[in-house]
C-alpha cells in the first residue's frame, strides 16, 4: 500500500507562491484592469488551494494555476461584462492586409504593451499565454478548454494584428522605415 | 537555386508554419522543409526574424512588471485565514484545540460551531448529518489528545512491553491483540509507535498509534458506546464504503481524516494526515478484522 499524506499549507506555499508574479503580470493584461488584477489573483490562490488535495503534485503546476486564473477571469467577466467574442469567421481590418510590415526600430514597452491591449480578448489571452508564458499549444488548449487549431489560428491572428498596430504607432510617431508593402 | 519572391505561393505556404515554428511545435520533418526554405529565402527570413522580435519584445514588455508587495501580503493572509491550515502549525493553536475539546463537554459541538468557538471550522457538515458528524468527532477527540497535543507517538513501546503493562493505561488482555491485528494490516508503511488506554474528555478510549513516512501520524481509535442512541446506523447515515459489510462513515476536520465503523457495543475510527482516499483505505483494511475482535468481547 503507498499512502500519500494530506496536503499542508506549507507545501502550497512552495509550489504555488512562485508564480504570482507569472499570473498577476497576465491578469493586469487579460483584464487590463491592475486593481481587478490584483482581486482576481486572490481568488485564484484561494481557489486553488480549497482544491489543492486534487492536484497531483510532479505536474505542472503553472499551468494547473493559469487555469484556475482564467477561470476566475471568466467569472469577473460574467459578472460585469457581456461577453463579446469575435465571430471566427469575420477579419478585422489588419487581418486583411498581406503585407508583413518589419518591426519598427525604437519602439517602446509602453507601444507594445497599448497596442496588446487594443487587439481582442481571445487573441490576447492567447498572445500572453504563448508569447509571454511560453505554454505549449496543448496546454494553452486544455486551459481555455479549446482545440488547439483553435489556439493556433487565434495566436496567429493576434500576433499578426499586433504587428500592424505596432507600426501604425510607429508610423505615426515618425519612427521606424517606411512599411514595405507585398503586392 | 531558387529564387522566390514576396509573392511566390510557396512563400505564403511557408509562412503559415512561422508562429508554430517559432512556437516550436512544429513536426520535426515539417521544421526542416521551414529551414530548408529559409535558407533560399533572404525574405522569409526577414519576416520571421522580424516575427521573433515580436515576440521577445512583447514577452519582455509584460515581463517587465512586478506584482506589487502588497499583493503577496495579501495573498498569504487570505490563505491563511482558510481553516484548513490550522493544522500545519504551532502547539498555541493546538493548546486552543484541547480548550476547545474540553468546551464541547459543556456545550456540545454543534453549539460550539454555531458560536464559533470551534477552531477547526466548520467543514464538510453538508455530507453528514450532524448527529453523525459528532460520533465521528468522538474519535477524532482522542487522536487530537494523545497524538498530536500530548505527541504520544514520541513515546514507542515494543509489545512486549505494552503486553506486560499493568496500570491504568494497559491495553489489557481484552485489547492487546488489536496491536498484531493491525501491524498485519497496514503494512511497512506504518509502523506501530504504541498502543494505550486513555481518557480524553471524560471518555474512555483504546488508542493504538501509528507512524508513517513523511510525518503521517494515524490512529485507531475505540471507545465504548455511552448510551443506546450513539450509532451511525440509527441516524440514518449513508455508509461512504462497505468494508467486507462493515459500513464505513467518514468526514474531516481541518487537516484530519476521520472514518467510523461500530459494533454493537463500540464505536471505532481511524484518524490520520493521509489523503482522504488512502485514510478510507486504512479504515477499508482494519475494519473487518478490528469489528470480529471487539465482537467477540461481546459475546
Amino acid at each position: 500500500m503507498f499512502f500519500r499524506k494530506k496536503a499542508e499549507y506549507s507545501d502550497f506555499e512552495a509550489v504555488a507562491l512562485p508564480h504570482l508574479n507569472d499570473l498577476y503580470r497576465t491578469a493586469v493584461h487579460l483584464v487590463r484592469d491592475r486593481t481587478e488584477a490584483h482581486d482576481l489573483v486572490q481568488e485564484a490562490y484561494l481557489n486553488a488551494w480549497k482544491a489543492f488535495d486534487r492536484f497531483e503534485p510532479g505536474t505542472n503546476c503553472r499551468a494547473w494555476l493559469f487555469k484556475i486564473l482564467i477561470n476566475e477571469v471568466r467569472h469577473y467577466r460574467r459578472r460585469w461584462f457581456t461577453s463579446k467574442v469575435v465571430p471566427a469567421g469575420e477579419q478585422s481590418f489588419e487581418e486583411t492586409l498581406t503585407f508583413e510590415p518589419p518591426i519598427p526600430e525604437s519602439i517602446q514597452d509602453e507601444d507594445v504593451l497599448a497596442a496588446l491591449d487594443e487587439i481582442p480578448r481571445e487573441f490576447r489571452e492567447i498572445v500572453l499565454l504563448a508569447d509571454v508564458q511560453e505554454f505549449a499549444y496543448k496546454e494553452i488548449a486544455d486551459m481555455l478548454g479549446i482545440p488547439v487549431g483553435t489556439v493556433m489560428s487565434r495566436l496567429s491572428r493576434g500576433r499578426k494584428q499586433l504587428r500592424v498596430k505596432l507600426a501604425d504607432y510607429a508610423s505615426a510617431a515618425g519612427i521606424g522605415r517606411k512599411l514595405e508593402e507585398g503586392a | 537555386m531558387n529564387v522566390v519572391n514576396f509573392n511566390d505561393r510557396s512563400c505564403e505556404r511557408y509562412r503559415r508554419y512561422f508562429d508554430a515554428y517559432l512556437d516550436n511545435e512544429l513536426l520535426i520533418e515539417t521544421n526542416q522543409d521551414v529551414l530548408h526554405h529559409l535558407n533560399s529565402c533572404p525574405e522569409c527570413s526577414r519576416i520571421l526574424e522580424a516575427r521573433a522580435e515580436m515576440k521577445r519584445l512583447v514577452k519582455d514588455a509584460v515581463g517587465r512588471e512586478e506584482a506589487p508587495p502588497e499583493l503577496v501580503a495579501a495573498v498569504r493572509t487570505r490563505l491563511q485565514k482558510e481553516n484548513r491550515s490550522f493544522f500545519s502549525g504551532d502547539t498555541a493553536r493546538w493548546m486552543m484545540a484541547a480548550a476547545a475539546v474540553a468546551l464541547f463537554a459543556i456545550m456540545g459541538w454543534s453549539t460550539a460551531i454555531r458560536w464559533g468557538v470551534w477552531p477547526f471550522g466548520n467543514v464538510a457538515i453538508q455530507t453528514v448529518s450532524d448527529r453523525v458528524q459528532e460520533l465521528l468527532r468522538v474519535g477524532l477527540i482522542d487522536h487530537v489528545h494523545c497524538s498530536i497535543i500530548y505527541k504520544q507517538w514520541q513515546k514507542l513501546l515494543s509489545f512486549d512491553q505494552m503486553k506486560a503493562e499493568t496500570g491504568p493505561s494497559a491495553l489489557g488482555p481484552e485489547f492487546i491483540d488489536l496491536v498484531p491485528i493491525v501491524e498485519s494490516r497496514v503494512g511497512k508503511e506504518f509502523s506501530i509507535s504504541q498502543g494505550h488506554r486513555c481518557r480524553a474528555n471524560h471518555r474512555e478510549y483504546i488508542h493504538v498509534i501509528l507512524k508513517g513516512q513523511s510525518d503521517t501520524l494515524l490512529s485507531l481509535v475505540v471507545t465504548r458506546k455511552e448510551r443506546e442512541g450513539e450509532s451511525f446506523s440509527r441516524e440514518e447515515a449513508v455508509a461512504v464504503l462497505n468494508a467486507a459489510d462493515v459500513p464505513v462513515y467518514a468526514t474531516h476536520e481541518g487537516q484530519l481524516e476521520i472514518a467510523g465503523f461500530e459494533t454493537e457495543h463500540f464505536l471505532a475510527y481511524v484518524v490520520s494526515n493521509l489523503e482522504r482516499a488512502d485514510n478510507l483505505r486504512v479504515a477499508e483494511t482494519l475494519a473487518p478484522a478490528v469489528r470480529e475482535h471487539l465482537a467477540r468481547l461481546e459475546l
